[in-house]
């Protein structure tokens, strides 16, 4: 049997006040009518981040270890750059993020016990895959089963559709992108 | 997501939480706000998506 030796060993540990900031992805819930807007982490279950509550950050270990844990991959995710939000699957939300508490840096990001969004702003997530965030800000934003909010720019809401992507309502992502900031308290994302 | 391997850990106890202050004016809670208007994806441009210009 091997025994596995945590990395944590030799890791420099330091000592802050000032929450560090970083930037994250989000998919987005809402009513048709888009009322109770929720970011929700864009990968597997995760708990919701809730408006005007810090997020905290949970593991399916938890008896093992609190989160974040060196070893593991849990933890609240956010990047030094925004371009590696590029690979995130489906984001609807791009924004950056305050963490605080028990955080680990990484090579090119953060995992971290605590965190809450400080500038938010929709996107187009085919644009932002191909161009980044310059030129992903969105027209609409389709409205699908389960509550599920996914914005589009006009040319890629035509694509999405002709592949079989046909939001059931369309609402004016303007509108949702205000009341989304509106919701947590936040400023919008510089562009 | 991919962050690349661990460097080193960082215990942050921030002096005052970044979290929005409930009782600033423009978040006291207001009339019910109203629903937004559906748009018709009639108008929609039939141009193919184009890169944004460079900088």
């Amino acid at each position: 049997m091997s025994q596995r030796i945590s990395l944590a060993r030799g890791l420099e540990t330091m000592v802050s006040t000032e929450p560090v900031l970083a930037w994250r992805a989000w998919s987005l819930t809402g009513r048709r009518d888009g009322a109770e807007l929720l970011l929700r982490p864009v990968a597997g279950r995760s708990r919701p981040w809730k408006p005007m509550e810090r997020a905290e950050a949970a593991c399916k270990h938890a008896r093992l270890h609190g989160a974040p844990n060196v070893d593991c991959s849990c933890g609240l995710h956010a990047t030094h750059e925004v371009d590696t939000l590029r690979r995130t699957r489906c984001p609807a939300v791009l924004g950056r993020v305050a963490l605080w508490g028990r955080v680990v840096e990484h090579d090119l990001g953060y995992r971290a016990q605590f965190g809450y969004p400080q500038r938010v702003g929709l996107i187009c997530q085919f644009c932002f895959w191909q161009w980044g965030q310059l030129g992903s800000a969105p027209t609409v934003v389709g409205w699908f089963p389960r509550d599920e909010l996914v914005p589009f720019c006009w040319p890629h809401l035509e694509v999405a559709a002709r592949y079989g992507m046909e939001p059931r309502r369309l609402l004016p992502a303007h509108e949702l992108d205000l009341r989304l900031r509106e919701t947590y308290g936040v400023d919008a994302l510089p562009w | 997501m991919n962050i690349g391997r661990p460097k080193r850990i960082i215990e942050i106890a921030p002096a005052e939480l970044p979290l929005p202050d409930p009782s600033m004016p423009e978040l006291e809670p207001g009339p019910a706000p109203s629903e937004p208007m559906p748009i018709e994806p009639a108008h929609a441009p039939s141009e193919p998506a184009e890169p944004p210009a460079t900088p």
